[in-house]
């Protein structure tokens, strides 16, 4: 895959932020982030590290009482620096998200293919007929069987892993460049799963839309992805092409998520796990956030949070042990 | 099919079981319906003759079972005071309470339902704090009083409306609007204010639904995404409130009936109490049950017809 291709989002030191009574939350705590046409780049991290808050902030559907600063740059338009109501046009055409649990995150009032066809409402001036076709076709491309049956029912009368053809098919029914998929396997059985990422690089292959892969599982990600930024406590502390990842990694959170991938050969050993828990999104660090669960930490690592120490060419890592472990 | 008649036995078993209530609870209770009809003074042969004629002195079976043949032919016995079919009076008092109820229902649905929704889409912004603020002073307000007020501003002072009375649709349907126009309002105020908070918590609930981010993410403005998506799966408990208000003020709007004076069931009903009216007691309580059946088996149907997951009487 061709990692110097042309950009098409660049994110630059991102930043969100929650006003809550009990004062303010910083999810996200500037990451720049690139994604290339016709990529697919993964994001990993585990939940509450604030990869969701960063898909919606690119959506531009965060919370009311959030505050996003940075730069997010789409195909030449800074779509934070935009109002809520200029976005829409490209909200569901040329950036579309597909959620986590699409039990929940499809209407369970309304027919399916209603559902589909309320984005090409959204977005197109064909006419109820030739709608009504084109999601027929969407159906059938995202390997829905008998689309004419499945657009009458309703979320609940299909199975988790059509629930799920039915989203891809919400997000790329406008055929856009850019798709978020946030988990989008998490809900589902694995044997599903594997369809699932079929499809989805199956649509990145044909329709050349660019994918970010939310997820927080490894195994899935170096499935599908070509490049990888792992986010921990709302930072990026590692960055790189996935195969030198998951040969070489070079930030310790990120060794520890590949040791805790179970392996065929680790049957009836103790599964690894990161020892110590994500710190929560109210605790201030003055130091790297990953030290009190970091094997390697060293005394500097309490006091100062390092940039990013360039490994190879486009493998990066926030430690300052980075490439020495 | 099955499972409405199934619904329709066990709506029946439940109106023959109130019967059965009210009947033992009438005869459990002292005093004899024919010693309140004469009073205490009456002659014995006089008290004898008239329970004979009643047929109180029957044996307990043969009058329980005159009571549920009576039941199922619509004949209630006779009232006390009135001297006619309890059936009839009820059946007289119904067109003045149904048009209460209907008009009231109206005003709450077409008032309540649409600031609820505003209260909630601007959520702790200042339209929705003041629709909040305004719904709990209404709240607060009893209906006789808002209704005391209504007289004096529109009956007395404006003189719009000629204050309490009624009068009959097929003599004068404007007039019967008139005369019932004030007391539906007075009856909606408070109920306004409460669907207006049920609308609000109800639509804030499902805004933090997922299927709420993924209809913005399709490009959909605000306003779109409450009425196509929101609204609908909110409906479900305001539907439910709405059926407890409707069975209210159908059950007999008592205050109200008797601020604007209106020969309405809520008036029967306080009437046949003050005066022991035994059998026009318990011909009251099984109206009252059975509209509160029917209201009931009505709101699982709506159920069913908003949510596709819900099925007639089980609920997913």
């Amino acid at each position: 895959m061709n990692c110097e291709s042309e950009s098409l989002l660049e994110i630059k030191d991102l930043k969100i932020a929650f006003k809550t009574p009990e004062g303010i939350f910083h999810a996200v705590k500037g990451i720049s982030l690139e994604v290339g046409k016709r990529e697919i780049v993964g994001i990993v991290g585990e939940s509450g590290c604030g990869k969701t808050v960063t898909a919606l902030s690119i959506m531009h559907i965060l919370p009311d009482n959030s505050v996003a600063t940075g730069s997010i740059d789409f195909s030449g338009i800074d779509l934070l620096s935009l109002k809520e109501n200029e976005t829409r046009e490209t909200r569901g055409r040329d950036i579309s998200m597909i959620f986590q649990d699409s039990l929940s995150s499809l209407n369970p009032l309304m027919k399916v293919g209603r559902q589909i066809e309320e984005n090409l409402m959204m977005h197109t001036s064909l006419d109820s007929r030739n709608r009504f076709l084109e999601v027929l076709d969407i159906m059938h491309k995202v390997g829905l069987p008998d689309p004419e049956q499945t657009y009458k029912k309703y979320p609940h009368e299909l199975s988790g892993g059509m629930r799920q053809r039915i989203a891809i098919a919400i997000a790329i029914v406008c055929n856009p460049d850019l798709i978020i998929a946030d988990e989008p396997t998490t809900a589902l059985d694995v044997t599903v799963q594997a369809q699932i990422l079929e499809l989805l690089r199956k649509i990145n292959r044909e329709s050349n839309s660019s994918i970010i892969f939310i997820s927080h599982n490894l195994g899935v990600v170096r499935e599908i992805c070509s490049i990888v930024y792992v986010m921990y406590a709302g930072h990026i502390v590692e960055k790189g092409p996935v195969n030198k990842l998951f040969t070489d990694p070079a930030h310790p959170y990120t060794m520890g998520l590949i040791k805790a991938i179970p392996k065929r050969d680790s049957k009836g050993k103790e599964l690894f796990d990161i020892r110590g828990r994500v710190p929560s999104i109210a605790d201030s660090i003055p130091g790297c956030p990953f030290e009190p669960r970091c094997d390697y930490a060293v005394e500097r690592c309490k006091k100062e949070f390092p940039g990013f120490k360039k490994i190879a060419n486009d493998h990066e890592a926030r430690c300052f042990l980075a490439g020495d472990i | 099919m099955f499972v409405y008649l199934k619904k329709l036995f066990a709506m029946i078993l439940t109106v023959l079981l109130v019967s059965l209530i009210t009947f033992v609870t009438f005869e459990i209770i002292p005093g004899s319906p024919a010693l309140s009809r004469l009073g205490v003074d009456a002659e014995e042969s006089q008290y004898e003759a008239l329970s004979a004629e009643l047929g109180l002195n029957d044996p307990l079976e043969i009058r329980l079972s005159r009571w549920l043949k009576g039941l199922f032919t619509g004949d209630l016995g006779i009232s006390m005071r009135y001297s006619v079919p309890v059936s009839e009076l009820i059946l007289d008092r119904l067109p003045v309470t149904i048009s209460l109820a209907v008009m009231a229902l109206a005003l709450i649905v077409l008032i309540g339902i649409p600031l609820g929704i505003v209260s909630a889409k601007y959520g702790e912004r200042l339209p929705g704090i003041l629709i909040t603020l305004i719904s709990q002073i209404g709240m607060a307000i009893p209906s006789f009083w808002s209704g005391i007020i209504l007289i004096y501003i529109f009956g007395i002072v404006l003189r719009w409306v000629s204050p309490g009375g009624f009068v009959p649709w097929s003599e004068d349907a404007y007039g019967a609007f008139k005369s019932l126009i004030l007391p539906a309002i007075a009856i909606a105020l408070p109920s306004i204010a409460s669907i207006i908070r049920y609308t609000r918590n109800s639509i804030m609930d499902q805004m933090k639904s997922d299927y709420v981010q993924l209809a913005l993410s399709k490009g959909l403005n605000l306003n779109s995404v409450l009425l196509r998506h929101v609204l609908k799966n909110a409906l479900i408990p305001i539907i439910t409130v709405l059926g407890m208000i409707a069975a209210n003020i159908l059950g007999g709007a008592i205050v109200i009936e008797q601020v604007f004076t209106l020969p309405g069931v809520g008036r029967l009903l306080i009437n046949a109490i003050t005066t022991r009216d035994l059998p026009l007691v318990q011909g009251m309580v099984l109206y009252i049950a059975f509209i509160i059946v029917v209201i009931n088996f009505f709101i699982d149907v709506i159920y069913t017809v908003i949510d596709p997951r819900i099925r007639l009487g089980q609920r997913v």
